[in-house]
């Protein structure tokens, strides 16, 4: 057997013999402010960051030609590499960031919600987690027994500021994020 | 040194450093473009900071946290090698930069791995393996535009997180008009489309995608990878493998942790309260999934890590996530740049760590501070960066001897009125010694007479 293994825990468990020094305990001081409407934080959050929200489904689905869809309530006709619209379902909504939590099980795979142009999510309200923490305590306890092999949280379409910090839409994710709430 | 003995002939990393600073230094050009890029840097967190209550306390928490892990390193190395494995995965573990990149080539060989695209990964920069893969006629493609564009420009990155930080957008336009003949007024709009349109293309034709990790998560057994543009799902997506580079300190205990850690690295690393893309990768794809690659590797690099480790002063410096708010807060770091430096984690980290990692031929970095503390204000996980500093000019102390005479003589004058007198005389007529600090700056007048001279004539 490859020694490295051995080598390296042999050299970090003779490291750890002296001890560091501790850092000051962490109070329990609230870390972020309370949040009390999460429908409409994650509404002015989501925005913020250029989400859009659909309310019309049919109109919005109509400018697109190529659909590969995971969800039932729209029709697909297209495969997941040449789409320009790709439609999946979410784990969950979070309101402080404005987020989308998806997984491979909710999202249908890893490529359907980042390769085509557009990507759209269907939610339904109750699915708002108000806080990270909250999400991913719901991702423990939807598959805490058998994760999926990739999960996201996704903030936003897909930016870059690599030039002079100018703010570019659509680096190589969906250059466009929307989301249709459904009641 | 004998200096006709062929290592003479290359230049010793404190040498190039000083003459790669000092001409940075006096470089106005450069000076204008780091502070338009990190004054808007600044801006964007100190609004991503006031979305906290108490961005102190989110600090404590984080570093109590990171305490606790590297503290028990080995403990949790071995839950997360449990869970991968338990997930599919494989763990191959590195202690050196040849270890990793050899275990990256053999399994390039095994699955006759042509190309492979990469997410920005600190890692891979630190054991050079673009060089290696196209030693061995594999195409490696930087995906990340600033990464993508050091490619191209056969440079390496600047910044840890801002590769590109110092090029204009007109200077990137040059570089892409070169490679791809487009228009020399591209806006940073169509040059990020030129990018997305190449890359798309190696994203969907590679057999191998390697990453780094930001973290590693131990009781779920995944690694966790950030991007804003989505070239890192993107290449955990398509290819048919995924390898994943890690230092051994990426670790964190829990999943739930990740609800700190993610929104303090984009607070940190950008001012955004989220990056896009906060993804988790835990193994390949799995029975039922209809995409994701056929294995997942991820390879845990040692290369100097536990010599910090050892190191019980400066073990906090693995708490590190590589933010990059450090480089950006360093006077130092802003006027020399990323690339004087000579290594592949700059500022303040960088020259905490780079002696350690790399040997005492970089002793000189410490030294590259003003030791005002910017750094250790700014760390999101309470590194007491410009202590370590300090730590290291003790611990490279000794090799100075003259520094120390120069010390003891500032002793004898001081400890005798005469000797004192006798010395501020003589320092009137220091001007032309003092070259070196007067190079790039003026000295002040000295005035015709001392204080005392003037008192007793009144």
């Amino acid at each position: 057997m490859n020694p490295a293994r051995a080598n390296i825990l042999a050299r970090v468990r003779a490291a750890l013999r002296r001890e560091g020094e501790a850092p000051d305990e962490p109070s329990s001081f609230p870390i972020w402010p309370a949040i009390t409407d999460p429908l409409e934080t994650f509404q002015q959050e989501f925005t913020a960051i250029k989400g859009e929200i659909i309310t019309d489904l049919p109109s919005f689905l109509s400018g697109f030609a190529k659909i590969a869809s995971d969800v039932p309530e729209v029709a697909g006709n297209a495969n997941v590499r040449e789409a320009d619209l790709g439609v999946t379902g979410c784990d969950c909504l979070i309101a402080r960031t404005g987020s989308i939590a998806v997984s491979t099980r909710s999202a249908g795979g890893r490529a359907l919600s980042v390769l085509p142009p557009v990507h759209l999510v269907i939610a339904r309200r109750e699915q708002i987690a108000p806080v990270l923490d909250a999400a991913i305590a719901f991702w423990r306890s939807r598959y805490g027994d058998r994760w999926p092999s990739n999960l996201c949280v996704i903030t936003g379409p897909s930016r870059t500021a690599d030039i002079e910090k100018i703010l570019v839409m659509g680096a190589h994710g969906p250059k466009r994020l929307a989301l249709f709430l459904a009641a | 040194m004998n200096p006709f003995h062929p290592s003479s002939l290359i230049p010793h990393p404190s040498d190039s450093f000083t003459t790669a600073s000092t001409a940075k230094a006096g470089d106005l050009h450069h000076r204008a473009v780091i502070q338009k890029n990190i004054g808007s840097y600044d801006a964007a967190v100190a609004r991503g900071k006031s979305r906290y209550a108490n961005w102190q306390e989110a600090r404590s928490r984080a570093a109590a946290i990171k305490y606790e892990t590297i503290n028990h390193l080995d403990r949790y190395l071995e839950q997360f090698e449990r869970n991968v494995l338990a997930n599919g995965g494989h763990v191959h573990w590195a202690e050196d930069a040849e270890q990793a990149r050899q275990i990256i080539l053999s399994l390039c060989r095994q699955h006759g791995v042509r190309k492979a695209v990469k997410v920005k990964s600190m890692a891979t920069e630190e054991i050079h393996l673009n060089d290696a893969l196209t030693a061995a006629g594999i195409q490696p493609v930087e995906t990340d535009l600033g990464e993508f564009i050091c490619q191209l420009r056969g440079e390496p990155p600047y910044h840890i997180v801002t590769p590109v930080m110092h090029l204009t957008k007109a200077e990137i336009a040059q570089t892409f008009h070169e490679k791809f003949g487009t228009s020399l007024d591209a806006t940073a709009e169509e040059l990020a489309g030129i990018a997305r349109a190449k890359l798309r293309q190696e994203f969907l034709t590679a057999d191998m995608g390697i990453s780094g990790a930001n973290f590693l998560v131990a009781d779920t057994g995944m690694i966790a990878i950030t991007t804003n543009e989505g070239n890192g799902r993107l290449s955990v997506s398509l290819p048919r493998i995924h390898v994943a580079l890690a230092g051994i300190e990426k670790l964190i205990p829990r999943l739930d942790d990740l609800a700190l850690f993610w929104p303090l690295l984009s607070t940190s690393g950008t001012g955004q309260a989220l990056t896009c893309y906060s993804t988790l990768v835990g193994g390949p794809r799995r029975d039922g999934e209809p995409d994701g690659p056929e294995e997942f590797h991820v390879i845990l690099l040692d290369n100097g890590r536990t010599k910090l480790l050892a190191d019980a002063e400066q073990r906090d410096t693995l708490h590190c996530i590589r933010c990059g708010a450090c480089l950006n807060a360093c006077p130092v770091y802003k006027t020399i740049g990323g690339h004087s430096y000579g290594t592949t984690y700059q500022g303040p980290i960088g020259s905490v760590i780079t002696p350690h990692l790399r040997g005492e031929e970089f002793s000189h970095l410490p030294y590259a501070s003003s030791l005002c503390g910017a750094c250790t204000d700014v760390c999101p996980v309470g590194i007491d960066l410009h202590h370590h500093l300090l730590h290291n000019r003790r611990n490279s102390a000794p090799r100075h001897p003259f520094q120390h005479l120069a010390f003891r003589l500032w002793a004898w004058t001081m400890q005798s009125t005469m000797r004192y007198r006798l010395a501020g005389k003589l320092l009137r007529f220091a001007g032309p010694f003092a070259k070196p600090w007067t190079q790039t700056r003026d000295l002040p007048a000295t005035p015709p007479q001392s204080f005392r001279e003037w008192w007793s004539r009144q």
